[in-house]
C-alpha cells in the first residue's frame, strides 16, 4: 500500500536519508522506530508529501505520489501528530469536520460521520461536540486527533508520536483502544514512535531506523528474537527477552492441568510477560491458567516459559557481548 | 480574565477605592473654577469653600463613605459624587459670574479635574465591586447634569454655543478622517503584515512602517501638497484609474520576476491609489459630498493638494505601524502543530490561510487595530494644518488665539472619542479571544 | 455603475452652471484670517459665486503653497510678509519694507511673476509693536516707542517676551533698537519657541517670568482685554503689514469683477475697525462668520 523506494533527503550537505526501500501492506501497522535525528519522521512525512525526497520514490497504492496533487492527496490519508494540533478555534465537532469539509461533504453528512467518528474513540458526542480543545485533557484531545484524522475513511493513516504527550497510564488506554479500533477498521497505518515497548505492543512490522537508514525492517518477534546488527542489538537492549515474552500468548503454553492445584492462576488471554512477571513476583514454578469464566483450566510452567523465551534464538544470528 | 475570589474581610476598604477617595478629598483643598475678565485674559482662580454652599461638605461625606463601603452600594454612591460634582460646578460657576461684565468666563482648573480624575478611578474600584452594572450610574448622572444645565455657564460650553454648527460639521469630518484612514491601513496593513509575516525576507516591511510613523506631519504635508497638487491638475481621474488598474497587472509580472523591480512600481501607484481612495472614502463618510467627475482632472473629483486627500493619505500611514505590526506578531504566533495539522490534512495555502492562520491571528489583528483607531483619532488633529478640517481645527485656532477654552472645545470630544472607540473596540477583541479561546 | 457616474456628472455640471465659481477661498488659521476669509465668502455668495471656504487653511507656509499650486483661488496675505519672507532674497524689496505705498506696489509687481495678483491693501497695519501693561505705561509715562528706549535706557527693570523672528530679523525688533537708539540685554528678553503675540501678550498680562513687554502686532484684538497699550512708532521703524486679498492670475482673469466687489470692503479696514473685528472674536468669543457678516451688514455692503 505504500512503498518508498531508494529515497534519499538531502539538507544541503547533510544526508538526512540515505536510501530508505520499505514495503507496507496493506492492512498492516508498521512502526518507524529509532532515537530522534534517524530520520523517522522525515520518512512518514514524505508520505503525504509534507516533505519531498531529494531522490527516490513514494508510492501509495500503486501511484507515485509525486504525480498526484499534493492537495488530493493528503485529504485521502489520515494525518495524526504528537502535538495533536486541533485548531484551537474551532469546536471539537467543526475540528473533526475538517477533512469532511475541505471534500465538500454536505453538512448534515458530515456532522453524523463526526460524531459517528466521535463515539467510535470513546468520546461521547453529545458532551463533546460543542467543546473546545482547550476544556479537552490530554488524553481527550488525542482522541479528537484520532477521530478527525479517521472522519473521512482514509486507507491510510499517519500518526507521527500521537501518544508521546501523554501521561504513561492515559497512553496504555489509549494504545489499547487504538489496537482494537485497528482490528476492526484495518487501516494501513506508518506510525513514528521512539518508544520501544510501544512498538512492540502495537505492531505488525517494526522498521528500526538510525542515522537515516533502516536497520532491520521484521516482525516485532523476529526483531526481538534476531537483532540483525549490533545497533538493534543495542537498541532493544538487554530486556528485549522479556520484550519477546509480551508478544507471546499464553495459550499456546498452557498444560494440562494434571494434579497441580497452583495457588497463583492468570488469565489465558494474558500475555507470557504477564505471566513470567507473576511467577516472579510469588517466587513460583507454575501458574495455574482460568478461562473466561474464572475456572482454572490449565497450567503454565517456568520451564516451558523460559523455554518459550529462547526459542530459535541464537543460531539466527551472532549476538556479540553487549558492551564492547 | 477571572477574578480572584474575595477572600479579606468585609470591612477593609478596596485600596482601589481608597486611593479614590483621597484624590477626591485633595481635590477638594484645591481651586476649582477660574473667573477671567475675557475668553483670553488671565483670571483668578477659586476653591470650593468659598461659594456659600453645602455641596462641598456632602461631598465631603460622600467620598468617606467610598472608601469605606464595598460592593454594590459603591457604584451608587460614586453616582451621587458625580451628581453633586457636576451641581458644585453649576454653583460655583453662578456664584461666580454674579455681577460680573457681559465678556467674563468661568473655566475649570486644577481641582475640578482632579476631582473628575478621582471619580474615574473610583468606578475602577466599582467596577469590581458592583460586577460591571455599577458603572451605568455614570452615564445616568451625566445626562442628569447636562439636563440640568450645570456646565452651561462653563467657557468651553461657550466656546461651543459660539461655534454650534461649526462644530458639528468638524466633528463629523474628524470622525470621517480618522474612519476612512483607518479602513485604509486596515486594508493595506493585513496584507502587509501576512507579507511580512512569511519570512525575514520582508522584514523591510515592518523597517518601512516603522520609518513612516517617525516623519512628522509637518514635514509630510510639506511634501505632498505640491506632489498632489501637481498630479491633481495634471491627470484626469479615468487616466489615473487606469493607471492603477495597469499597475497592478504589472506589479503581478514584474513580483513574479522581482520584487526589487515591483515595489519601485507599486509604491508611487499605490501612494495615488491611497490618495484617492482617501478622499472618497471621506467625502462617502464625512460632511462634504462624494463628487466623481470623469473626463476631468483629478481636482474635480475632490482629489487635491490641500484637504482630505493628504490628510488621509498622511494618517493612514501613521496607522500602519500598529495594524501591521499585529498582523505580524498575530501570524507569526499561529502554533507550527495547528499549521501542520491543517497542511497535512490537505488544505491548500489558501484555506489554511483563511481557516486556520487568520483567525487564530485575528484577536491580535483586531487589538492592532484598536491601536490604529485610538492613535488616529488623535493624530487627526493635525487634519485641520492641511484644510482638512476635523476637531484639530479648535484646538489650533485655541492655541493661536490664547483661548484655552476653545482648545478644550476641540481637545474633549478627541479624548472623549478616543477613549469610547478603545473601549468598544476592547470589547470585541475580548469577545474574540474568548470566542478563539486564546 | 455607469448611470451613477453619469447622474454624478450631470449634477456637478449642473451647479456649476447655475452660479458662477467655484471660487476656493483660504486663509491662515488665525483670527485675522478666519474674519477676513468669511468676509470674502460671505461678499463673494452674495453677489452669485459659489464659494468653497477652505478658510484656516494652514500656516502661512501652507495656505502660501495651497495658493500658487492652485489648490485655493485667493487668501488675505501681509505685504510685510510676502516682502519679508517670499521675496526675502530680493533686494529691492528689503528697502521698502518700512513704506505702505511702495512695499505695496513692489509685492503686487514681484508677485505678478508668479501668477498672483494684488488687490488693493486695506488701510491699517498689522506690523510688530511693543506692548505694555497699562499700569506700567501710565507709571512711567510710556505712549510712544522713543517713550520705551528713554525707559529702557534709563535701566528699568525690562523683560521683553518675543519669537525668535522677531528678535532675529532687521525689520523687527533690530529696527526698533536702531532708529530709538536702544539696546536690549539677552537678558532681558523671554524667547517664546514659536510664539504668537497671544502667548507673549498673555505672558505680559500674567507677568509670567517677570515679563512686563511683550510683542504684539498692531491689530491684535487682544491687546486692550488683555490690559495692555500697544507703544506707537511714530518714526515708522519696522515694517509694514497691510493685508490684502491675494488671488491667483488665472482666476481674476475670469472674474476681474473680484476687484470691484472686494477692494471697496478693504478700504473700509482701517486699523481701528478691523482690531475691533478682531475682538469680538478674539476677546468676545464670537464665530469669525458672524462678525463679518455684522460688519458687511453694517457698511451695507450686503444686504
Amino acid at each position: 500500500m505504500i512503498h518508498f523506494e531508494n529515497v534519499i533527503k538531502r539538507y544541503g550537505d547533510f544526508e538526512a536519508l540515505k536510501g530508505v526501500s520499505l514495503e507496507v501492506a496493506e492492512g498492516q501497522l508498521v512502526t518507524l522506530l529509532g532515537p530522534s535525528g534517524c530520520g523517522k519522521t522525515t520518512l512518514l512525512r514524505m508520505v503525504n508529501r509534507l516533505i519531498e525526497p531529494s531522490e527516490g520514490t513514494v508510492f501509495v497504492g500503486e501511484q507515485d505520489v509525486r504525480k498526484l496533487d499534493e492537495v488530493e492527496l493528503r485529504r485521502g490519508i489520515g494525518y495524526v501528530i504528537q502535538s495533536i494540533g486541533l485548531f484551537p478555534h474551532m469546536s471539537v465537532l467543526e475540528n473533526v469536520m475538517v477533512v469532511p469539509r475541505l471534500l465538500g461533504w454536505s453538512k448534515e453528512k458530515r456532522e453524523a460521520r463526526a460524531r459517528e467518528m466521535l463515539g467510535l474513540v470513546g468520546l461521547e458526542p453529545q458532551t463533546f461536540a460543542g467543546r473546545f480543545p482547550r476544556e479537552l485533557s490530554g488524553g481527550q484531545a488525542q482522541r479528537v486527533g484520532l477521530a478527525r484524522a479517521l472522519a473521512a475513511d482514509p486507507p491510510v493513516l499517519l500518526m507521527d508520536e500521537p501518544f508521546g504527550a501523554v501521561d504513561p497510564p492515559t497512553r496504555e488506554r489509549l494504545q489499547d483502544e487504538f489496537l482494537k479500533l485497528q482490528s476492526e477498521l484495518r487501516k494501513t497505518v506508518l506510525f513514528v514512535t521512539h518508544d520501544l515497548e510501544e512498538a512492540v505492543k502495537i505492531s505488525d512490522r517494526i522498521c528500526l531506523m538510525n542515522v537515516g537508514q533502516v536497520e532491520q525492517y521484521d516482525t516485532p518477534e523476529v526483531l526481538l528474537r534476531s537483532p540483525k546488527t549490533p545497533f538493534v542489538q543495542d537498541f532493544l537492549g538487554p530486556s528485549r527477552t522479556l520484550l519477546r515474552l509480551s508478544r507471546i500468548p499464553l495459550n499456546g503454553l498452557v498444560e494440562p492441568l494434571g494434579t497441580h492445584r497452583p495457588a497463583v492462576s492468570i488469565k489465558s488471554s494474558a500475555m507470557a510477560r504477564d505471566a513470567f512477571s507473576l511467577l516472579l513476583a510469588n517466587g513460583i514454578r507454575n501458574l495455574g491458567v482460568t478461562d473466561e469464566g474464572g475456572q482454572v483450566v490449565g497450567l503454565v510452567r517456568l520451564e516451558s516459559l523460559l523455554a518459550a523465551a529462547s526459542e530459535e534464538d541464537a543460531p539466527a544470528a551472532p549476538v556479540r557481548s553487549e558492551s564492547p | 480574565m477571572r477574578r480572584p475570589p474575595s477572600v479579606a474581610p468585609r470591612l477593609s476598604p478596596n485600596p482601589v477605592a481608597l486611593l479614590a477617595a483621597g484624590l477626591g478629598l485633595l481635590a477638594l483643598l484645591l481651586s476649582w473654577l477660574e473667573l477671567k475678565p475675557s475668553r483670553i485674559a488671565p483670571g483668578e482662580a477659586f476653591g470650593v469653600w468659598g461659594w456659600q454652599s453645602l455641596w462641598p461638605w456632602v461631598l465631603v461625606a460622600l467620598w468617606l463613605l467610598i472608601a469605606l463601603t464595598r460592593g454594590r452600594l459603591q457604584g451608587i454612591l460614586l453616582g451621587a459624587a458625580l451628581l453633586v460634582w457636576g451641581l458644585l460646578i453649576g454653583q460655583g460657576s453662578n456664584f461666580l459670574l454674579n455681577n460680573q461684565p457681559e465678556n467674563a468666563r468661568v473655566s475649570a482648573t486644577g481641582g475640578l479635574w482632579l476631582a473628575l480624575l478621582a471619580l474615574y478611578v473610583g468606578y475602577f474600584a466599582a467596577y469590581h465591586e458592583g460586577r460591571g452594572w455599577a458603572v451605568l450610574s455614570a452615564p445616568l448622572a451625566l445626562v442628569a447634569l447636562l439636563l440640568l444645565g450645570v456646565f452651561d455657564r462653563l467657557g468651553p460650553v461657550l466656546e461651543f454655543a459660539a461655534w454650534r454648527e461649526q462644530f458639528g460639521t468638524e466633528l463629523w469630518r474628524h470622525l470621517s478622517l480618522a474612519g476612512s484612514a483607518v479602513l485604509l491601513a486596515v486594508a493595506v496593513g493585513v496584507p502587509l503584515g501576512v507579507l511580512a509575516a512569511r519570512g525575514p525576507r520582508y522584514g523591510w516591511v515592518l523597517g518601512v512602517t516603522g520609518f513612516l510613523q517617525t516623519i512628522p506631519s509637518l514635514a509630510l504635508f510639506g511634501l505632498l501638497l505640491p506632489l498632489l497638487a501637481a498630479i491633481s491638475q495634471g491627470l484626469r481621474l479615468e487616466v489615473a484609474l487606469g493607471m492603477i488598474v495597469l499597475g497592478v497587472f504589472a506589479f503581478r509580472l514584474l513580483w513574479a520576476v522581482s520584487g526589487w523591480l515591483a515595489v519601485p512600481l507599486a509604491l508611487p501607484l499605490g501612494l495615488l491609489a491611497l490618495a484617492i481612495a482617501g478622499a472618497w472614502l471621506n467625502n462617502l463618510l464625512g460632511p462634504d459630498p462624494l463628487r466623481v467627475v470623469l473626463d476631468a482632472p483629478l481636482q474635480e473629483s475632490g482629489v487635491r493638494g490641500i484637504g482630505a486627500a493628504p490628510a488621509v493619505l498622511a494618517l493612514t500611514l501613521y496607522a500602519l505601524l500598529p495594524v501591521v505590526l499585529n498582523a505580524y506578531t498575530g501570524l507569526r504566533g499561529v502554533p507550527e502543530a495547528a499549521r501542520d495539522a491543517g497542511r497535512g490534512m490537505g488544505m491548500s495555502p489558501e484555506q489554511l490561510f483563511w481557516r486556520v492562520e487568520l483567525p487564530l491571528a485575528l484577536p491580535l489583528i483586531l487589538e492592532g487595530i484598536r491601536g490604529a483607531a485610538s492613535l488616529t483619532i488623535g493624530i487627526t488633529t493635525v487634519a485641520a494644518l492641511i484644510g482638512a478640517g476635523g476637531l484639530g481645527f479648535f484646538i489650533l485656532r485655541g492655541v493661536e488665539g490664547g483661548a484655552p477654552d476653545m482648545v478644550l472645545l476641540g481637545a474633549i470630544p478627541i479624548i472623549l472619542l478616543a477613549l469610547l472607540v478603545d473601549s468598544a473596540l476592547r470589547f470585541a477583541s475580548m469577545a474574540l479571544r474568548r470566542r478563539v479561546g486564546i | 455603475m455607469k448611470s451613477v457616474f453619469a447622474f454624478l456628472i450631470a449634477l456637478g455640471l449642473g451647479v456649476a452652471l447655475a452660479q458662477k465659481g467655484p471660487i476656493t477661498v483660504g486663509s491662515k488659521i488665525d483670527t485675522e484670517g478666519a474674519v477676513l476669509c468669511q468676509m470674502v465668502k460671505i461678499l463673494l455668495e452674495a453677489n452669485g459665486f459659489r464659494v468653497n471656504d477652505k478658510c484656516s487653511t494652514g500656516t502661512t507656509d501652507v495656505v502660501r503653497k495651497a495658493l500658487t499650486s492652485g489648490e485655493i483661488d485667493l487668501y488675505p496675505e501681509y505685504t510685510g510678509t510676502a516682502l519679508g519672507v517670499f521675496f526675502k532674497d530680493d533686494k529691492d524689496a528689503a528697502a521698502v519694507t518700512r513704506d505702505a505705498a511702495k512695499g505695496f506696489a513692489k509685492a503686487k509687481e514681484l508677485d505678478a511673476k508668479n501668477n498672483i495678483v494684488w488687490l488693493n491693501a486695506a488701510p491699517a497695519n498689522n506690523t510688530w509693536a511693543i506692548a505694555v501693561p497699562r499700569a506700567l505705561a501710565q507709571q512711567n509715562n510710556l505712549r510712544t516707542m522713543a517713550d520705551f528706549a528713554r525707559w529702557v535706557n534709563g535701566g528699568a527693570q525690562v523683560r521683553l517676551a518675543a519669537s525668535q523672528e522677531f528678535v532675529d530679523r532687521d525689520d523687527a525688533l533690530k529696527a526698533f533698537e536702531k532708529v530709538y537708539n536702544f539696546k536690549m540685554k539677552p537678558e532681558q528678553l523671554v524667547i517664546l519657541p514659536g510664539g504668537n503675540t497671544t502667548q507673549t501678550q498673555q505672558a505680559a498680562a500674567r507677568g509670567t517670568n517677570g515679563v512686563n513687554a511683550a510683542m504684539a502686532y498692531g491689530t491684535d484684538g487682544g491687546i486692550a482685554a488683555l490690559g495692555l497699550v500697544a507703544l506707537t512708532d511714530p518714526q515708522g521703524a519696522v515694517a509694514v503689514y497691510q493685508p490684502a486679498i491675494t488671488v491667483r492670475k488665472a482666476v481674476f482673469d475670469r472674474f476681474p469683477e473680484l476687484a470691484t466687489l472686494i477692494n471697496p470692503v478693504f478700504a473700509a479696514l482701517n486699523e481701528a475697525t478691523l482690531s475691533q473685528l478682531n475682538a469680538e472674536v478674539a476677546v468676545n468669543g464670537k464665530n469669525p462668520a458672524e462678525v463679518a457678516r455684522a460688519f458687511l451688514r453694517a457698511r451695507n455692503f450686503i444686504r
